[in-house]
């Protein structure tokens, strides 16, 4: 049975379903929920196949012959377990949604990209070609679009940051239609390297199968190698990797994608689209290893981009923890975070490349892909219930909401622990493997960051969990309290996040036993990789002394500052001191990064699209036109004159001409066809240079 | 075969002839019928010339199968047009006029299609530009009428180095046949250069090429929208023919420097258009730029026309990018002047939440702006990406390159059309869809279209190509 197929159809049917039941309200809600449910299901009978068969499963049928494009799937067990992660986390939040979203009035507009979502990351997760892994690539970032900018009302409370604020003099608000054009704009950036790489592969091999690739990695990979140009082409090639999955320089779209539906947010962040950059690596990472095993020149190349990778991703889970530690909004918080997880997950892809077990390192990056995708699903979850009970998207706007909402506080907790790597939780396990790795790797500096970022991960997490349930009440609570408005999320939405706490945390506790079973299963078959490899769990002592004092540190410093009076004194004096103050409005202002690039960059292209459009068209043009010609026929009517003195030549040549150039320019422009004769000069002076340029050349 | 063209210049020669003057003179309101009629039955005829090849008419005439697609796709789009214009030009006192100029326009185009000898080239592409110029003024309004004269102003000078560079070129080969020619004396080298650079300016001024485009600008963000899909959807595949027909059979002795004028007009047309876009506010003028700009991506795949290894993929790049691009434009342009029609204003805030008010329409227009963003699997990410791209990846990789940077700089401005139909405040006033409105049907076809011939259709096409 072609499961797999099903797997990203049933979704894609979904979409169309709801789509037609415009008009059926709840019936059209469960039916894309129950396709989403139905792809889940598709997807376990998939990893049944896979792992009964032993061998990759690979199913296509010609589609654009004339290209050889394929119309098929590749399933080995990376593409098999990623697809259920991603399938039955989708599920639950399908789930929350229909609670969460209930009464929207832009109910079928939500369900159709819901479901189109789905379908595009799992088509780009079992594509077994490169153009319809794009296809599935590009319809999670039209989707994405569509439901960042959800809201497009575009009122105060759907904005991420602070109305009014500005860093650099550019205002760090973002309603949600500016944010959907923001990721749009920043993932397409790094599209650009991604098609690009898929033509220069397609040209050395004249295929676009992925499989065909792995095989044929010589015929690429070795003439790009000796031409020096394979680290370069691996980076553009993996560019739409570091946009979709928000590497530091393309981390901001992420952070303001916070103004869709808080639903909108855990799909984003735990199951589809930023993990795609990231499932882009686990792809075709062991084949870049392949490279540098078949082709000695291309060793140092591949080296070189393992660690910049390494480095990135370090550097993104440091920078981004550290914006986190002082965000006043929940979700944001959450989003920092995913940024600085995925930065995790990208040191480890890096490392992993630079270790003579690849397949470690490998594994420490997929893993915890897993555990990030179902804690960070449940915290995202909880946030939208709470952010739902007291109406405001500040963590000051809420505390002590323990009482009201045992069970989601209970949720958060576990998920935070997990997130922290506190043992026994899945976080644990998997976090410490990539310190692990980063740490064998010999790149000090992405060790650094990841055991550093422990710690800062550890105390934005608790204070998240002070600030919005055990801190004292706001007046926003309190007053909330008073009118009854507290109370405990509705079991639709309690169960999904609820569920995903408990995985964590039990997941977590028999990990030393079923560990290397579940992590065997992942490694089972994947293409690229073809040394046996026995994953194990072990704790390496030192290391888990580094890194837990990192987490209890981070967690005792959280506690401090905001569970005891001193600690609260502390952190006034802190916010009057100006040093404080310049620290915290660094790191509010995200590194000041976004105003650098609005400046910059969004200027600059404004400036340059003015420029081009302004003064190419109408100051050189125009100059020309109306200044030197004039001024020439003046000077070559006075050279006119010495050789021709007699008073009717001079009148003519020099008066009535001149008058005459310049009367007709001014009549004309009075014509209203001004810029016409511009026009005429731009076509011959352009005829004139390509002409030069073909005489220069030819 | 012959039976069949001479059928199409009575068809639509004879109804454009005739009908205005039986409008003008007896009042009767028949011209927009018999103008739907002939289109429509053009279809079949141009359709029955499929996969066919031969000369004709003593070998002024050659058709060959790229260019009986080309005509079918004009006849499209002229069809298209002409369904919008019932409801949009219903009220305009020269209407008879722009049906009998559109059928004649038409014809021209087919002749310029299908043309081997100069003289037809000199005849056929006179027609379609006067027609065109007048096209443009029909309206009569200060736009319009500006945007006329400039347009019959570079016209002049385009159709004199037309005439120049057709005369230089006559001189090197001997013959007034258009034949491929694979080497030419050392002599006569630089002049049949010349030639072929005015040649190339005369047909990239009505492609859009930079520094020949001064008048796009005015004409397609100045004219009635729906003027301008006619002249943008149809009209401007007179200068593609030109190219393919006039034009190519030289580029064998002369292509690297053929590749060096394409790759350089290339680079400053896709950068120029791509850019000026972006701060364009008008949707109209807006989309007058991303013209030039698609005009840059057509040029690549001129360039890859000089080498004989990226020759083939180049051509049916060019026939589905053509398919792509009329779709895209007719169903654009027509969208716009349904919007303007409904009383929008066609800046970007002035379409705010249309596609709220007028979903269907507004689905449609954004399929095709997606189409022409390079979106897949819709038929502009086939065409542009898969074909013309990848067509030059073979003998310069840098201007692919080039090429894809520049589609990623067009999303700035495209994704804001997008963003302003659908995500912010639709107006207060009450519009919407009704049956009678026929611009929505053409956009229907028109989008749908785009997502089939996207789903793998595009093979069918490309098989009909070559």
């Amino acid at each position: 049975m072609e499961y797999a197929f099903l797997t990203w159809q049933i979704p894609y049917i979904g979409a169309i379903l709801a789509l037609l039941l415009n008009r059926a309200g709840k019936a059209r809600d469960v039916i894309a929920m129950l396709a989403i449910f139905g792809a889940a299901v598709a997807s376990t009978f998939t990893l049944q196949e896979v792992l009964a068969s032993e061998e990759a499963i690979h199913i296509s049928y010609p589609w654009i012959k004339s290209l050889g494009v394929t119309f098929g799937v590749y399933v080995d067990s990376l593409a098999a377990v990623m697809a259920l992660i991603v399938a039955w986390l989708s599920f639950l939040i399908a789930v929350y949604s229909l609670k969460y979203m209930e009464g929207d009035p832009g109910l079928t507009r939500y369900w159709f990209f819901f479901d189109f979502f789905v379908g595009s990351m799992l088509l780009l997760i079992l594509a077994d070609n490169l153009v319809l892994m794009f296809l599935g690539w590009e319809g999670t970032g039209l989707a994405s679009y569509a439901l960042i900018g959800h809201w497009y009302t575009d009122e105060d409370e759907r904005c991420v940051g602070d109305i009014g604020r500005k860093a650099l003099g550019v205002p760090m608000w973002f309603p949600p239609s500016h944010s959907g054009l923001r990721a749009i704009v920043f993932t397409r950036l790094g599209d650009v390297g991604f098609i690009a790489g898929i033509g220069a592969i397609y040209y050395f091999t004249h295929t676009f199968s992925i499989p065909q690739i792995a095989h044929m990695v010589g015929e690429w990979a070795g003439p790009l190698a000796h031409a020096g140009l394979l680290f370069p082409f691996l980076l553009i090639f993996s560019l739409g990797a570091f946009a979709k999955s928000a590497q530091f320089p393309f981390h901001e779209w992420l952070v303001t994608a916070m103004t869709g539906p808080t639903s909108v947010s855990a799909l984003i962040h735990a199951a589809t689209m930023v993990k795609a950059g990231v499932y882009f690596l686990l792809r075709f990472s062991p084949i870049f290893v392949l490279a540098a095993h078949e082709i000695p020149a291309a060793e140092p190349q591949v080296h070189a981009f393992f660690t910049t990778v390494a480095l990135i991703g370090g550097f993104t889970a440091f920078f981004m923890a550290t914006q986190a530690l002082v965000s006043r909004e929940l979700k944001l918080i959450l989003a920092f975070s995913t940024a600085s997880q995925l930065g995790y997950m990208f040191l480890a892809l890096g490392a992993a490349g630079l270790i003579t077990e690849f397949p470690m390192g490998f594994l420490a990056g997929f893993s915890h892909l897993m555990s990030h995708a179902i804690f960070k699903a449940a915290l995202f979850l909880v946030a939208g219930a709470v952010i739902h009970v007291v109406h405001s998207r500040y963590i000051d706007d809420m505390g002590g909401l323990w009482r009201a909402m045992k069970w989601s506080f209970l949720a958060m907790s576990l998920a935070a622990l997990s997130l922290m790597g506190v043992p026994p939780f899945m976080g644990f396990w998997t976090k410490d493997t990539i310190i692990e790795v980063a740490k064998e790797s010999g790149v000090f500096l992405g060790y650094l960051f990841g055991v550093v970022t422990a710690g800062l991960t550890a105390f934005y997490s608790t204070r998240m969990v002070i600030r919005t349930f055990l801190y004292e009440k706001s007046e926003n609570v309190i007053h909330a309290e008073e009118h009854h408005h507290l109370h405990e999320a509705h079991p639709l939405m309690l169960i999904p996040y609820l569920t995903l706490a408990l995985i964590s945390l039990l997941v977590g506790l028999v990990w030393p036993v079923y560990g290397p079973q579940i992590l065997g299963v992942m490694v089972s078959n994947v293409l690229g990789i073809h040394e046996e490899f026995h994953p194990h769990v072990e704790l390496n002592l030192g290391l888990l002394v580094t890194s837990l004092s990192m987490v209890f540190g981070g967690i005792l410093v959280a506690v401090g500052l905001y569970y005891t009076a001193g600690g609260r004194r502390a952190l006034k004096s802190m916010r009057e001191n100006p040093v404080g103050r310049a620290l915290h409005d660094f790191l509010y202002d995200r590194w000041y990064i976004n105003s650098i690039y609005y400046i910059v960059i969004v200027g600059g292209f404004a400036w340059l699209s003015r420029v081009i459009y302004r003064y190419f068209d109408s100051l050189i043009v125009d100059g020309f036109y109306h200044r030197f010609i004039p001024w020439l026929t003046e000077k070559l009517s006075v050279l006119g004159f010495k050789y021709f003195e007699t008073e009717v030549i001079d009148e003519t040549y020099h008066d009535r001409i001149v008058r005459l150039f310049r009367a007709f320019g001014s009549y004309v422009r009075r014509l209203q066809t001004g810029l016409i004769n511009q026009y005429l000069v731009t076509f011959f002076i352009g005829l004139l240079i390509v002409l030069f340029l073909l005489l220069w050349v030819g | 075969m012959e039976m069949v063209i001479w059928s199409l210049m009575v068809l639509l020669g004879g109804v454009g002839l005739v009908v205005p003057t039986l409008d003008y003179l007896k009042g009767t309101k028949v011209s927009p019928y018999l103008a739907l009629l002939a289109t429509a039955l053009a279809i079949p005829l141009v359709g029955s010339l499929i996969g066919r090849s031969g000369t004709l008419f003593d070998g002024t005439i050659r058709v060959s199968p790229l260019a009986t697609y080309l005509a079918l796709v004009a006849t499209v789009g002229a069809f298209l047009v002409t369904v919008a214009s019932m409801v949009q030009a219903r009220n305009w006192s020269t209407s008879p006029s722009l049906y009998s100029l559109l059928l004649l326009a038409l014809l021209g185009v087919y002749f310029v299609l299908y043309v081997n000898d100069a003289s037809v080239l000199v005849a056929a592409w006179a027609l379609v530009a006067v027609a065109s110029y007048v096209l443009v003024g029909i309206r009569k309004d200060e736009d319009s009428l500006e945007a006329t004269a400039k347009y019959a102003l570079m016209g002049v000078a385009s159709s004199s180095l037309l005439i120049f560079g057709i005369a230089l070129v006559l001189g090197v080969i001997r013959t007034s046949t258009f034949q491929v020619l694979n080497s030419v004396p050392l002599g006569v080298r630089t002049t049949l250069l010349l030639g072929i650079l005015m040649l190339v300016a005369a047909f990239g001024f009505k492609l859009g090429v930079v520094p020949f485009h001064g008048w796009l600008p005015d004409v397609y963000g100045g004219a009635h929208p729906l003027i301008v899909s006619f002249v943008a959807g149809v009209i401007k595949l007179i200068s593609i023919g030109a190219f393919l027909r006039v034009l190519q059979p030289l580029i064998p002795a002369v292509a690297d420097e053929w590749f060096i004028i394409m790759a350089f007009l290339s680079v400053i047309t896709m950068f120029y258009g791509n850019l000026a876009a972006l701060v364009q506010r008008n949707v109209q003028r807006m989309m007058a730029y991303s013209s030039i700009a698609q005009a840059g991506y057509f040029l690549i795949a001129f360039a890859a026309l000089a080498y004989a290894d990226s020759r083939s993929v180049a051509l049916q790049g060019i026939g589905l990018h053509v398919t792509t691009y009329v779709l895209a434009k007719v169903g654009i342009f027509v969208g716009l002047a349904y919007f303007a029609r409904k009383g929008f204003d066609l800046t970007l805030e002035g379409l705010s939440g249309v596609g709220r008010k007028l979903p269907l329409s507004g689905t449609f227009m954004a399929i095709l702006v997606l189409s022409l963003m390079g979106m897949p699997p819709l038929l502009g990410f086939w065409s542009k990406f898969m074909y013309i791209f990848y067509s030059v990846m073979n003998v310069a990789p840098w201007l692919a390159f080039l090429g894809i940077v520049n589609s990623g700089i067009s999303v700035g401005y495209y994704a804001q059309v997008i963003r302003y139909l659908f995500f912010a405040d639709p107006p207060e006033r009450e519009v919407r869809e009704v049956e009678s409105d026929l611009e929505v049907y053409v956009l229907t076809v028109t989008a749908v279209l785009t997502v089939l011939l996207g789903l793998g259709l595009v093979d069918a096409l490309v098989a009909a190509l070559s």
